[in-house]
């Protein structure tokens, strides 16, 4: 289960994503960061509530990651657990992303 | 060793899942390690579903034991797909400008980082990838 809710501020998103990125969730997922990655300039993903991640969840947000990279936007990402941290650490993907 | 037998199908991963939770219920295992053990058996048994077959169907084992001093769990992965052995590749660079630019192997590596072993074998036709955890955290 992942339950996303978005913040419109216009030209900045914020995405709170409440659940799991895992293999389940990660097409609707990658559905909606990819809509919110195409609308807003800065988008914010706010893990406060994301407990879980594994490699389909991290293929998502590179590729968000990217897509706003391409566009001179910025994927930032906030609040994020212990659990998703060590995952972030191990692959790397906490030097990667914009950790806010 | 208890044994479960289900469809190489990601819409099974739940059920290895649970089967495996159900064996380390009577175990005081912390959150972080249950955790770490979800997640590979995510990794390895979504990699059955997606490639071991393809295109056609087939079933995955997964076996699994708990084991006494220090208190261990061992789950075994068996699949009689095509022969691969996820630990032969490279170790894949996690540089910030590589990760942006390839995809794959990340979740081998979290496998391989969070376990304390990772064994392959190929015997009588199947794969068998053999992971072994601690269920106490070392420090404590």
């Amino acid at each position: 289960m992942l339950n996303m809710k978005l913040t419109d501020r216009g030209t900045e998103g914020e995405l709170q994503m409440i659940g799991r990125l895992d293999t389940i969730t990660a097409p609707d997922a990658e559905k909606r960061l990819t809509e919110a990655a195409e609308r807003f300039d800065r988008l914010i993903l706010d893990m406060s509530g994301l407990g879980y991640v594994s490699s389909a969840g991290l293929r998502v947000l590179k590729r968000a990651h990217v897509a706003m990279r391409r566009r001179d936007g910025a994927l930032l990402v906030k609040n994020v657990s212990k659990p998703v941290m060590e995952v972030l650490e191990l692959t790397g993907f906490a030097g990667m992303l914009h950790m806010i | 060793m208890k044994s479960l037998t289900v469809p190489a199908d990601t819409g099974h991963l739940d059920e290895v899942t649970a089967f495996v939770d159900g064996e380390l219920e009577a175990y005081d295992c912390p959150v972080s390690v249950q955790l770490q053990i979800e997640l590979a058996i995510e990794e390895i048994f979504v990699n059955i579903a997606s490639y071991a077959y393809k295109p056609a169907d087939g079933e995955a084992e997964v076996r699994c034991e708990v084991l006494q001093d220090p208190l261990r769990v061992v789950i075994q992965f068996l699949d009689g797909g095509k022969p691969f052995d996820p630990l032969a590749g490279e170790v894949p660079d996690i540089s910030r400008k590589a990760l942006e630019e390839r995809e794959g192997g990340l979740g081998i590596l979290l496998v391989r980082k969070t376990m304390d072993d990772v064994q392959y074998a190929y015997e009588n036709g199947k794969n068998i990838l053999t992971i072994l955890k601690r269920l106490q955290e070392k420090d404590g």
